[in-house]
């Protein structure tokens, strides 16, 4: 199969589950359908969203999706892309599922990848999970080759809501070549209701060695929260292993840290989290600090401020952040961010880096919403940029009927 | 005197202070009196008619002014009576209820006996936050086993998934989430889908994403997520701050030089020969280029990567002046003479 062919391939099927998507609320008498569009212009790159949804509630057994992004860019090839467009079929009773079209594949340990084809879940013996799927690797500006594929899938096994353990593969071939091969495991624990843990880890099959392990373990009741985390990443093998530098042997980095959230009045809300990192011979870390002042009860207005300071290798920085967004009436909010960045060694860029943004927003009726805004800043690449921010919402499924 | 101005100067503070932090509402708003006329003898579905016949349509069965008219014959003022009491939050606890869940008051009255209390306990306190019963409430009745294995969530819930849909009682989403969520996603992705739908994943984590969603919510700042505030400008210190990383969603290696080429900006821009490395960077004993490599690889390919890879070859292939790049210990299972990229140096 040609490059051209597998293009005009992703096309007639991106097309055809466009159709699909859209036909298929309507075809069944659908109630709820949910259409969502979202139009946002930068005076860089205006861009448009539009977020799509149907389900039946006679047939719940069927219902669609779709993302797209439109855009307008310097290149005359890049101007949308569909990120997600699937039909799912559901088994209500059993909980099994088979969902075709382009979707986000993310199974267990394994990288998340975006495919054009087909994933299935089973349900069985009361806890078991099979999980698989099949299809075409997305490409950017449909850059397809032949013999593009994916496959991989997961096993899984839970208790009850307490405890969770599975295992995951991945392949991925480009050009018939293999790209990359992955087996991970994954674990999630609740054995308390204040208390839950999940670690999951993924192999690299290509260039044997661990490519990526997260650890968690926290605990919280109405008020707190705590999390202990661990991180260890190979950088080299994060790459597809048809890249050179994937086979150069890196030097993985480590971090080990921590999270706290308190409400420590009704309105108040903070936050501090921590980590230290380990590669090679460099030690550094990095932490931050968040205070959230709530101007009401419900907490539609709020004031925050937050620090945070970043000692890891050549990254060297200190931040802070202002943050306010207030409801002047039910239908108009205006908001302000201000955020300024010191770097320890400017190396010729300049010695503070602001950013600040405006906005004011604005709802017409229950399905309309505007908000315009206007972001300035200064930093390493342009000495000064100011962009007028705009967006435009509209959301079917709050149209009163 | 002073000490006495001080003090009252002290109170005031506390008072205000109480005020902004949400200990003493400002609200002039207060619960509904519902315990005071349950005390009084009069059953709920006096004031809330109809609610005993209430299906999962229809209307709210909330009372009006007319209604309070009708016993409270001489009202202490004319203004509206839900204007006060009873908080617009519990009015949009209820209108919320109706839109998102599948429930019939018709059928869980009589089994109760019209009993409200038993799900709406609440009702009976002084200092009411909340009338909706919370989950856990449903299921000291309703088991629900079934539906929890199968993630069957629609028997209740009705459009569960939409963007920034966070659970109230079941789940906690908390903290550091937007980091946390991956590891708690990889064994339960399954309960994620119950709430959140394909395209909220696919939102960030799609190959081809023009813009991150939350930057549509430019006017809510208290939104977090990645990619915040001035991060464009701080993007390549974070980067190094956290090595491959950024690889798990902008994993083609191509990412970087197309977007700093279609900005014109830095050292992938057209017609921007400069090299951004220092001096040193590459000499007859290495230099500090292979170590950097090690520990960023992906920034290495961010710009060399496809055709670039010729650069690095030019030196290092078998038997050239670069001599082996491979780390100690390393292996594979690629055919060196077969598979890309190893023929790259192996086959000459």
């Amino acid at each position: 199969m040609s490059r051209h062919s597998t293009f005009n391939r992703s096309k007639i099927a991106a097309a055809v589950a466009f159709v699909v998507a859209l036909g298929l609320p309507w075809i069944a008498g659908a109630e709820p359908l949910r259409l969502r569009g979202d139009a946002y212009a930068e005076t860089q790159s205006p861009v448009g969203l539009v977020v799509l949804h149907g389900e039946d509630r006679l047939h719940p057994g069927v219902d669609a999706e779709t993302v797209t992004w439109l855009g307008v860019t310097d290149s005359p090839n890049a101007t949308g892309d569909v990120l997600t467009l699937s039909v799912r079929f559901r088994d209500a009773g059993t909980g099994s599922e088979l969902r075709a079209g382009r979707m986000l594949v993310s199974m267990g340990a394994v990288r998340p990848l975006q495919i054009d084809g087909a994933r299935g879940l089973v349900r069985m013996f009361g806890g078991t999970t099979v999980e698989t799927f099949g299809g075409f690797p997305v490409a950017r500006r449909f850059d397809y080759a032949t013999f593009d594929w994916a496959t991989g899938g997961r096993i899984g096994q839970a208790v009850g809501d307490v405890f969770a353990v599975g295992a995951s593969y991945l392949q991925r071939r480009s050009d018939g070549r293999p790209a990359d091969e992955e087996a991970g495991a994954d674990l999630m624990l609740t054995p308390r209701p204040w208390l839950s843990a999940a670690g999951r880890a993924a192999f690299d099959l290509t260039s044997y060695g661990l490519t990526d392990v997260l650890a968690s373990i926290g605990v919280h009741d109405a008020t707190r929260r705590a999390e202990l985390f661990t991180t260890h990443r190979s950088p080299g093998r994060m790459l597809p292993s048809t890249s050179l530098f994937s086979v150069l042997g890196d030097f993985a980095s480590t971090n080990i840290g921590g999270t706290t959230r308190w409400r420590a009045f009704p309105r108040l809300e903070l936050v501090a989290t921590g980590s230290a990192q380990v590669q090679a011979s460099d030690v550094g870390g990095q932490g931050l600090g968040r205070a959230t002042l709530s101007l009401d009860d419900e907490w539609n207005g709020t004031v925050g401020v937050e620090g945070r300071r970043v000692e890891v290798g050549n990254a060297r920085w200190t931040g802070a952040r202002f943050i306010a967004g207030v409801p002047v009436s039910p239908r108009v909010r205006v908001s302000t961010e201000l955020e300024l960045v010191v770097p320890d060694h400017p190396r010729g860029r300049p010695a503070l880096w602001p950013w600040a943004l405006g906005a004011v927003s604005y709802r017409l009726g229950k399905a309309w919403d505007l908000a315009a805004g206007v972001e300035a800043s200064s930093g390493p690449e342009q000495k000064a940029t100011l962009a007028g921010l705009t967006r435009l919402s509209f959301a079917f499924d709050r149209l009163e009927r | 005197m002073t000490r006495w101005l001080a003090l009252l100067l002290l109170c005031s503070l506390l008072a205000a202070c109480a005020g902004i932090l949400g200990i003493k509402p400002r609200d002039t708003q207060h619960p509904f009196e519902h315990r005071k006329h349950s005390l009084a003898g009069i059953a709920c579905v006096e004031c809330h008619a109809g609610m005993q016949h209430a299906s999962e349509s229809g209307p709210l069965h909330l009372p009006t002014t007319a209604k309070c008219v009708s016993c409270h014959a001489k009202p202490h003022d004319t203004h509206a009576c839900e204007g006060c009491h009873g908080s617009t939050h519990t009015r949009q606890e209820v209108s919320l209820a109706r839109e998102h869940l599948r429930f019939a008051h018709e059928k869980h009255l009589p089994p109760l006996g019209g009993q409200c209390v038993q799900c709406h306990g609440a009702a009976g306190k002084v200092d009411q936050v909340s009338l909706r019963p919370k989950m856990a409430e449903c299921f000291t009745c309703h088991e629900h086993k079934d539906q929890w294995k199968a993630r069957d969530c629609d028997g209740c819930h009705i459009d569960l998934p939409r963007d920034l849909a966070t659970p109230s009682t079941h789940l906690v989403h908390e903290g550091d989430w937007v980091r946390e969520h991956g590891v708690r996603a990889a064994s339960s992705r399954d309960l994620c889908a119950t709430c959140h739908a394909e395209a909220q994943c696919a939102g960030c984590h799609g190959l081809t994403v023009a813009a991150l969603p939350w930057k549509l919510a430019f006017d809510r700042p208290s939104l977090t997520g990645l990619h915040r505030a001035g991060f464009k400008q701080r993007h390549a210190d974070e980067a190094r701050a956290t090595p491959g990383l950024c690889t798990t969603c902008h994993g083609d290696g191509k990412f970087c030089a197309d977007c700093h080429a279609s900005k014109h900006v830095g050292a992938g821009a057209p017609g921007a020969f400069a090299s951004p490395h220092p001096q040193g960077w590459v000499r007859a004993r290495g230099g500090e280029h292979g170590r950097e490599a090690r520990l960023d690889p992906a920034s290495c390919a961010s710009c060399h990567g496809g055709r670039g890879e010729a650069l690095c070859v030019g030196c290092h292939s078998v038997g050239g002046p670069g001599g082996n790049p491979h780390g100690r210990g390393f292996a594979s299972s690629l055919d060196k003479l077969r598979n890309d990229p190893c023929r790259q140096c192996h086959v000459r």
